[in-house]
């Protein structure tokens, strides 16, 4: 009954994974897409667009901060990515392997890297807001906020979870060879 | 600091008690709750580890001692 349990939790954690990381990957293309669009509009080429404040006050600000979203984007995509393939091990029955803990080492540096590049948009964001001077520094958009120290607590624990499956997959290497 | 014990090894002598005792690899597998390919990787001497539980039911179906299942040698 416990094990059914489980499963279904696999199952669920699984295809909720597989959904984000499907769901950041096409938005992180969309973010992409739009990359083209704030340059050309800062040239003045797309009327509606070119009038944007924010394009026009720092283009190279606008054109970073939507380039730094596409990579967050891919970034956790590919996150979610590693989630499932550990998530898919433990479904398997095998969690325990030196593949996992080098996954949740890459997931620790790919969170890591998430965070600091939404600092930089933050300070972007400021930046732009500075220029247009129309008070709107606290007018967020995607609610991004520098104190957030829950990611960097989530990073911790991920470094920490590594070198557990790491012991781990070193006890699960002792035990194939007992009799 | 422990010695060094490279070049030193476990025998496993499970093939003379088997003869011993006229009985078969699958018969002492099915006695003891082994599976075959466990007590075939013990009896060619490629385990890491051996439990004492595996050590017991070994000495109880083969009549025997530890020492007897298991000696020390130097190459």
């Amino acid at each position: 009954m416990t094990e059914s349990h489980k499963d279904s939790l696999l199952m669920f954690g699984q295809t909720v994974a597989r959904l984000l990381q499907w769901g950041c990957a096409i938005v992180a293309g969309l973010f992409l897409l739009l990359v083209p669009v704030v340059l050309l509009a800062s040239r003045g080429v797309l009327p509606g667009l070119s009038e944007s404040d924010a394009i026009s006050a720092s283009p190279i600000s606008a054109v970073a901060i939507v380039g730094m979203l596409a990579l967050i984007l891919a970034a956790l995509s590919h996150f979610f990515g590693k989630l499932r393939a550990i998530v898919a091990s433990a479904s398997e029955g095998d969690p325990f392997t030196p593949e996992n803990a080098k996954r949740l080492t890459q997931m620790a540096w790919l969170f890591l890297g998430v965070k600091l590049l939404t600092v930089l948009i933050v300070a972007l964001r400021r930046h732009l807001a500075g220029l247009i001077d129309q008070g709107a520094a606290g007018d967020s958009v995607l609610g991004f906020s520098l104190y957030d120290l829950d990611a960097f607590l989530i990073v911790v624990v991920l470094f920490i979870l590594a070198r557990i499956f790491r012991h781990g997959a070193d006890m699960r290497d002792d035990l194939v060879g007992t009799v | 600091m422990p010695a060094d014990d490279e070049g030193a090894s476990i025998i496993v002598k499970l093939d003379d008690l088997l003869h011993a005792r006229r009985m078969t690899l699958t018969e002492l597998a099915d006695r003891v709750g082994l599976t075959l390919a466990n007590l075939s990787i013990l009896k060619t001497g490629k385990a890491k580890a051996i439990r004492f539980s595996t050590l017991r039911a070994i000495c109880r179906e083969l009549q025997c001692q530890p020492g007897d299942l298991l000696i020390y040698e130097e190459d």
